[in-house]
């Protein structure tokens, strides 16, 4: 009797205790990230995937045990696409909408990031890299975790008024194929003007590589201090290669699509190993942004981790948006989507806020050199 | 027309229609496959451009989007330049464009504007004559002369194997040769098998009609022979006897004769050829039959323009000759009712090495076909072994001349010709 009063005992605690542990399920927080990958262009290559991968998957590791407290668990959905089929970012965002996705952690490329946005209008979405005034006209669902173009512009303007004596000249050259480079160039022009320097000719191009034969003549005529040229960097390296044969001493501006240090510019053009000039970036400078966060720091505090975290700009805003989102929810603990949709837009003034301000690099002889960050 | 130029013609009639459906076929191939080629390359380029318009339908889609920020019409130029497309086109989606003659074109929704537009790609079209070029004419006509040759030379084999050779074997069946005919074709069986047949039975209506005539001969002699003996057993007078004697002697060399003239029609008559006088030689034969040609009425009329013409030849056995056939006129006149009984002989040197020797009678003549009188039991006589003239022919070809039958114009009755080289080569 006694035997059987201590199982019916046991059976009823075990009992309790599944119960338990069944109501303590976490729940599933869908995060998509997506990014477009372009072979041709070293900003997007296989090895920026591998590095944006790892860059995820130790935001996760570093906030598992945080949101597992709070009883959430982050579950993620890695979309790659061709970067040349720009319309896969509407598609894709549309389906992570569909899918139930939380977040969508959208491409760097403004296009691309405004083209998800229409795709999934209600989901919350960060940018890591878009910079385009669009991007920060949207409403408080979606925003970038990068400076405006505008206020990279007018950093860029203000540094090379410094440089040149007033009233410098300068031409700028633009993809018109990349609209946020348009941007930029009228952000930059309207900048420039403030501060008296003159804009001589803008030259619009489209393709990789451009005809700017046309160009020499005006340039030989003008003789510009500098070039803006806010292209990305294949474009860019291929102008800089062909206008540093007119003068070699030419000074040359760039926006965020330079890329940075890490990658460097691809093009057989000798001519890149002596080209000077400078740009800016709306990203943390190379291995110098994790300190400006708290997950960062975490990492800064275990060295075989810092060394193995990857450099870029890119990984560091990755993880500091995993951070933030994992604060929302642990803050606001939301039953569903919709309830996080509602804590972010309400909230969001106080997280994604990009702690970095405008990093300054120079081109010095045909390698980008962080130089300062401008807040 | 002769045979060689009747082959000669075949084949070339053969070549020329094989060479017309070769060429008739290159052409058609030529055409087939330009055609085809065309086809092909404007399907692939056809599939090709809806590639590329899908991608910049895609892009300018994109474009479209972005509304005010994008730059839908510098998309569509950019793609244009891209893709190497000649003209692209936005229309709406419930517009047909326009076909340009000569352009390829295609018209694909422009995907994710709730099908408000769509794109209309077109390039240059690809040229028709292009596909119809040297080397694939070339290449039809290799072909298709190849496979025509191959055809001719495997019909030639073909008829060589199942015809040609099947036809040399049934002429060596003819000659008595064993040949084997496995894989000749049915109906070339079915005839050697008759061949054989035929010649086993003619052989042995041969053998039983030879023997009968030479028996026959033969026995009428040993008849005579026999009441001539059985007479002389009995008493007689010592000039009976005597006569009698002389019957029997004289019946044996047409004994001999006879047995000769079997053996000669079956085996190679030899010749011993010396420089004689073929004029001497006729009047030997004339001479032989001369005294029964008188006893019954006939008349021998004797032409001969030189006295003597020497021609290198056996005298022995051209005299036989000679006999046989005067004795065949003789017997074929000494029934006949006319008022005179005629055999005319005429003897002349027709080339500067060449006589020619004629007979002709008005006798009952020869049968229609009067050549066949050389063949084996192809006797005019009620009696007669048939071998005669047979044998005679053969003297004569011994003597590489000639002998030919025929009617005689003049004396209604048979002629006969013979042509001899003065010089016979031996």
């Amino acid at each position: 009797m006694k035997f059987l009063i201590i199982c019916l005992l046991n059976l009823l605690f075990s009992a309790s205790a599944f119960s338990l542990s069944d109501n303590k399920q976490l729940i599933k927080v869908k995060i998509s990230f997506m990014e477009a990958l372009a072979p041709r262009d070293t900003t997007s290559s296989e090895r920026f995937q591998k590095e944006y991968e790892y860059a995820v998957q130790t935001g996760k590791d570093l906030t598992r045990e945080k949101l597992k407290s709070c009883g959430y668990e982050i579950t993620e959905e890695k979309v790659f696409y061709d970067a040349s089929d720009n319309l896969q970012a509407f598609e894709q965002a549309k389906k992570s909408e569909a899918s139930g996705a939380w977040l969508i952690v959208g491409p760097r490329r403004s296009n691309h990031y405004l083209l998800a946005v229409k795709g999934a209008p209600e989901t919350p979405s960060v940018s890591i890299m878009a910079s385009a005034k669009e991007v920060f006209e949207l409403n408080s669902l979606h925003l970038s975790l990068a400076q405006s173009n505008q206020r990279m512009a007018e950093v860029l303007a203000r540094e090379v008024k410094n440089k040149f004596k007033p009233n410098a000249k300068y031409l700028s050259i633009v993809s018109e194929d990349c609209v946020s480079c348009v941007d930029f160039a009228e952000s930059f022009d309207a900048s420039a003007r403030k501060l008296k320097l003159k804009n001589s000719h803008q030259l619009k191009i489209s393709g990789e590589q451009p005809n700017i034969d046309g160009l020499k003549k005006l340039f030989l005529k003008e003789k510009p201090d500098f070039v803006l040229i806010p292209n990305y960097s294949m474009v860019s390296a291929y102008l800089m290669g062909i206008i540093s044969t007119w003068n070699p001493k030419i000074y040359f501006l760039g926006g965020d699509g330079w890329g940075d240090a890490k990658y460097g510019f691809v093009h057989d053009s000798p001519q890149l190993s002596k080209v000077n000039g400078m740009t800016v970036k709306g990203l943390p400078p190379v291995s110098k942004g994790l300190e400006f966060f708290d997950l960062g720091k975490e990492i800064l505090k275990n060295p075989s981790l810092a060394s193995a975290f990857p450099a870029s700009g890119s990984a560091q805003a990755l993880l500091k948006a995993i951070q933030d989102v994992s604060d929302i929810i642990c803050k606001y603990k939301p039953k569903d989507k919709t309830e996080f949709a509602q804590n972010f837009k309400e909230n969001v003034s106080q997280y994604f806020k990009n702690p970095w301000g405008v990093s300054v690099y120079k081109l010095s002889e045909g390698e980008i050199v962080f130089d300062k960050t401008v807040k | 027309m002769n045979k060689p130029q009747q082959i000669k013609h075949y084949i070339f009639h053969s070549w020329l229609v094989a060479g017309v459906i070769a060429f008739s076929a290159s052409v058609i191939l030529f055409f087939a496959l330009g055609f085809f080629s065309y086809n092909k390359a404007t399907e692939i380029a056809k599939l090709e451009l809806a590639e590329k318009a899908t991608k910049a339908a895609r892009r300018i889609s994109a474009e479209l989007l972005l509304e005010g920020r994008g730059s839908p019409e510098s998309v569509r130029l950019q793609m244009q330049k891209y893709f190497n497309i000649e003209q692209i086109e936005i229309l709406p989606i419930n517009q047909i464009a326009q076909l340009n003659s000569g352009n390829i074109q295609v018209q694909v929704p422009v995907p994710n504007l709730e099908s408000k537009f769509s794109l209309v790609a077109s390039i240059k079209g690809i040229t028709y004559y292009n596909h119809f070029n040297f080397l694939l004419l070339v290449s039809c006509f290799s072909l298709i002369g190849l496979i025509v040759i191959s055809g001719l030379w495997m019909q030639i084999k073909y008829l060589k194997r199942h015809v040609i050779k099947p036809i040399e074997s049934l002429v060596a069946i003819s000659t008595g040769e064993k040949v084997a005919c496995d894989n000749w074709p049915t109906e070339l069986q079915e005839i050697s098998d008759k061949l054989n047949q035929s010649f086993r039975e003619r052989e042995q209506v041969v053998y039983s009609q030879v023997a009968q005539g030479v028996i026959h001969d033969i026995r009428t002699l040993l008849q005579s022979l026999q009441v001539a003996t059985d007479l002389a057993s009995e008493k007689q007078s010592e000039e009976r006897f005597k006569n009698l004697l002389t019957i029997s002697k004289s019946k044996l060399p047409n004994l001999l004769a006879i047995v000769n003239t079997a053996l000669d029609g079956s085996r190679e008559i030899k010749i011993k050829s010396t420089l004689s006088d073929l004029i001497k030689t006729l009047k030997n034969s004339i001479e032989t039959n001369q005294a029964i040609a008188i006893s019954k009425n006939i008349k021998i009329d004797f032409e001969t323009r030189p006295d003597s013409l020497f021609a290198a030849h056996d005298p022995i056995q051209l005299e036989r000759v000679f006999t046989n056939i005067l004795k065949n006129a003789v017997e074929a006149v000494e029934d006949q009712q006319q008022a005179e009984k005629k055999i005319k002989i005429t003897c002349e040197s027709i080339l500067p090495n060449k006589v020619k020797v004629t007979f002709e009678d008005n006798g009952h003549g020869l049968p229609p076909k009067a050549e066949s009188v050389f063949r084996l039991l192809k006797s005019t006589k009620t009696h007669g072994s048939g071998l005669g003239l047979l044998v005679s022919r053969k003297i004569v070809e011994a003597h590489f001349g000639n002998i030919k039958a025929s009617h005689s114009i003049d004396l209604k009755g048979a002629r006969f010709e013979i042509e001899l080289p003065r010089e016979v080569q031996l």
